[in-house]
């Protein structure tokens, strides 16, 4: 096992953040934490990075994790280059294997570009190679392509499902389902601290998903109901939308919420 | 060793402030000199340059500026987000710390230097007495002012507070300690307040060493002083460090 957490617990005073969390990944295995704002996503990934010690309850890492939290944290006045060159440093690896995650996520071009001259999508590509300079068997990712263009979002994709066909365990927190359907990640389903559903996309369809019609009224009212049928309607309806059975609609039946299109 | 190396980087992209802490002093030492040897000569060091002090004056207040240098080293690794991430690389106290602090420990020697290298060359300055002794007071009082930066970075939390710090030191406990004029030269009401800034007991020793000839067994007592100070800031220094407090910088 990569990575194993057991009965993880961790309050922020009265607040309980994760309450009895369990999670195993394997190698090679990419799981998405799924869970709306304040679920405890990134406090679970930051006790996995080992930045912040649980309460009570164990967690196993095989080798030092590579992480890229949520915000981005990059040398601006450094070059590409040199950033990926300061973390393989820390990590103790030699400069030129970090220059393998240039191509990868399509930096190449940009490697002697001061990082705090990108745009915010190519920021956040070298926030994501960064957590790989040093080929970790572990790597969490917190929400790698929250507001990301197609072409970040598909290069960070793209790497993702490299490294975990190399081998490496991937916990990728996200609130963009279509992004973990495209990945075929395993789910685990994270809220108000606790691990509600896990399991494959397509074991959680076939648990808890089936056809909501969501209705949003012009008094400003949105309704779900269960099915596909269009009678009995209002009449004041401004949006009638079908959500098939999905990752979206399963979510949906858990956490009544949607996750983000 | 990882932490140097990106310092370093960073120098190079930005080296600005780091000449100013080097040029600064360079003009105000020239600018001043003249005039100093007129205040030197009334309190009796009849032709003797200003340099001897102007020069070990600017060296202070212009080495206290290194509080802000290791404080601003700190905090914008807090600001550029990089900080948990060389964290959650595994990096404690001793690595990071360590790492922050080297390059500015560098720029105060180079700082010292460059001063006193430019003031035997250019302003006249004659040490009298060891300059072994004015070697170990620039570096008592180079440590002094790190370890005060640290202490600054451990116990406040934002860097306009470090900033505000910075100031206070170089410029009102530079001022008093006599780091702009002497200290006689000051209001009389002033002068029994000296002693409470690190400046004074520097200037103290370099005025033994520089103008009265003196050696190292002439300076124990402001080596001593300068050392108390230090362990007074790395006491608040390990007293208030938080390796994973937030710290909020301009962002």
């Amino acid at each position: 096992m990569s990575l194993e957490l057991e009965g993880v617990v961790k309050r922020y005073g009265e607040r309980v953040a994760l309450d009895g969390v369990d999670l195993r990944v394997s190698a090679g295995e990419m799981l998405a934490l799924l869970g709306p704002n304040g679920a405890g996503k990134s406090t679970l990934v930051a006790i996995a990075c080992g930045l912040m010690k649980p309460d009570t309850g164990t967690v196993r890492v095989a080798g030092r994790p590579g992480v890229a939290f949520q915000e981005i944290g990059i040398y601006p006045s450094l070059t590409v280059r040199e950033n990926l060159w300061a973390f393989a440093e820390v990590h103790g690896v030699s400069r030129r294997s970090s220059e393998r995650l240039l191509g990868s996520f399509a930096l190449t071009e940009l490697a002697d570009r001061r990082a705090g001259q990108l745009s915010g999508g190519e920021q956040r590509r070298l926030h994501t190679a960064i957590a790989l300079v040093h080929r970790p068997r572990v790597v969490l990712l917190d929400e790698p392509t929250a507001g990301a263009d197609t072409q970040t979002r598909a290069a960070i994709l793209e790497a993702v499902r490299a490294v975990a066909a190399a081998g490496t365990a991937v916990v990728y927190t996200t609130h963009y389902l279509p992004e973990v359907e495209e990945l075929g990640a395993d789910v685990a389903l994270l809220e108000s601290g606790r691990v509600i559903a896990s399991g494959s996309i397509a074991s959680l369809v076939a648990a808890h998903a089936s056809s909501v019609l969501e209705v949003e009224y012009a008094d400003g009212r949105v309704v779900r109901r269960p099915g596909a049928s269009l009678d009995g309607l209002e009449a004041d309806v401004v949006r009638a939308e079908l959500i098939r059975p999905s990752l979206e609609s399963a979510y949906l039946a858990l956490t009544g919420r949607r996750g983000a299109a | 060793m990882s932490i140097v190396r990106t310092e370093l980087r960073l120098l190079r992209h930005d080296p600005v402030p780091a000449a100013v802490l080097v040029g600064m002093p360079l003009v105000l030492m020239t600018l001043l000199s003249d005039a100093m040897q007129s205040t030197l000569a009334t309190e009796g060091y009849r032709g003797v340059s200003g340099s001897a002090q102007t020069v070990p004056g600017m060296a202070c207040v212009f080495a206290t500026f290194a509080i802000a240098v290791v404080g601003f080293a700190i905090f914008r690794e807090h600001g550029w987000r990089t900080w948990p991430r060389l964290r959650a690389a595994g990096l404690g106290a001793r690595a990071l710390l360590g790492g922050k602090l080297a390059v500015p420990a560098g720029l105060v020697t180079a700082q010292h230097v460059v001063l006193f290298g430019f003031g035997v060359a250019f302003l006249d300055l004659e040490v009298t007495g060891s300059w072994l002794a004015v070697a170990l007071i620039a570096a008592c009082f180079g440590v002094l002012v790190l370890v005060a930066g640290l202490a600054a970075a451990a116990a406040l939390s934002t860097i306009q507070q470090v900033n505000a710090v910075t100031n206070l030191g170089a410029m009102v406990l530079g001022g008093l300690g006599g780091g702009f004029v002497p200290v006689e030269s000051l209001p009389d009401w002033i002068e029994p307040l000296a002693p409470i800034s690190p400046v004074y007991w520097a200037m103290d020793g370099y005025r033994t060493a520089i103008l009265e000839g003196g050696g190292v067994g002439d300076v124990l007592v402001p080596l001593a002083v300068l050392l108390a100070f230090t362990a007074l800031f790395a006491a608040i220094a390990v007293w208030r460090l938080k390796l994973d407090a937030p710290k909020r910088t301009w962002g």
